[in-house]
């Protein structure tokens, strides 16, 4: 979660602290359209897995991001 | 030399480590049609007494006229008519005068296939050197509904 939370936080430009499951674009006002692809991107790079489309519209939530980098096997350090 | 008709790369033709480049030289006309436009009458750009005892000796042209060939290079070369231009940014490194020759340059640095966004490194090159430079982020269009 650590590394999520970092790359959340620098794309999103909010504090790690208030970060959590149910963070989405629908609360935090900098999560745009560009922003969602930046976050694709860089999780891409950092965890070196690969999204399909349908993955990435399918996200919601932190949450949703967490259980589908579960599914591409990547272990999240629990804080 | 611009060229006229937009290229139409797709996401597949581009590379990583590809080069993309355009020669451009910036006339006063430019400038004072960039200041209307703009609104930006700033001395320093338009008004020859004035720049002559600023310590640039001479007019300057305005940084976001010479970066807006980024977007030349973009909606024209790479990826052209398919792009949907994200992100710019930009460093002025050096004045640029009337008529100094520019070469406008990119190279692709990275691609995602999921998102189809390119990254490029953009640079206007003055005499060897680099002038400005900044990173680009740009979408690749798809062949259908996204037009």
């Amino acid at each position: 979660m650590k590394k999520l939370k970092s790359i959340l936080s620098m794309i999103l430009e909010i504090e790690e602290s208030s970060i959590n499951d149910q963070t989405s674009p629908d609360n935090v006002e900098s999560w745009d359209s560009f922003n969602a692809l930046m976050i694709v991107s860089e999780l891409e790079k950092e965890f070196k897995v690969r999204f399909t489309m349908d993955e990435v519209t399918a996200v919601k939530c932190v949450k949703d991001i967490k259980e589908s980098l579960k599914r591409h096997g990547v272990l999240l350090q629990e804080e | 030399m611009i060229m006229t008709d937009a290229a139409a790369l797709s996401f597949q033709d581009i590379k990583v480590g590809a080069v993309y480049e355009f020669e451009h030289k910036i006339r006063k006309e430019e400038v004072l049609s960039f200041a209307k436009l703009s609104g930006d009458y700033s001395p320093m750009h338009v008004d020859e007494l004035y720049a002559k005892k600023s310590r640039f000796g001479k007019n300057i042209v305005h940084g976001m006229l010479a970066a807006s060939f980024f977007s030349t290079l973009v909606g024209m070369y790479c990826p052209g008519k398919k792009s949907l231009y994200l992100s710019q940014t930009v460093q002025f490194k050096l004045p640029i005068y009337y008529d100094d020759d520019l070469i406008v340059k990119g190279k692709v640095t990275e691609k995602n296939e999921t998102t189809r966004i390119i990254t490029l490194k953009t640079e206007i090159i003055k005499e060897g050197k680099i002038a400005i430079n900044g990173e680009a982020k740009v979408k690749v269009m798809g062949e259908e509904n996204e037009q």
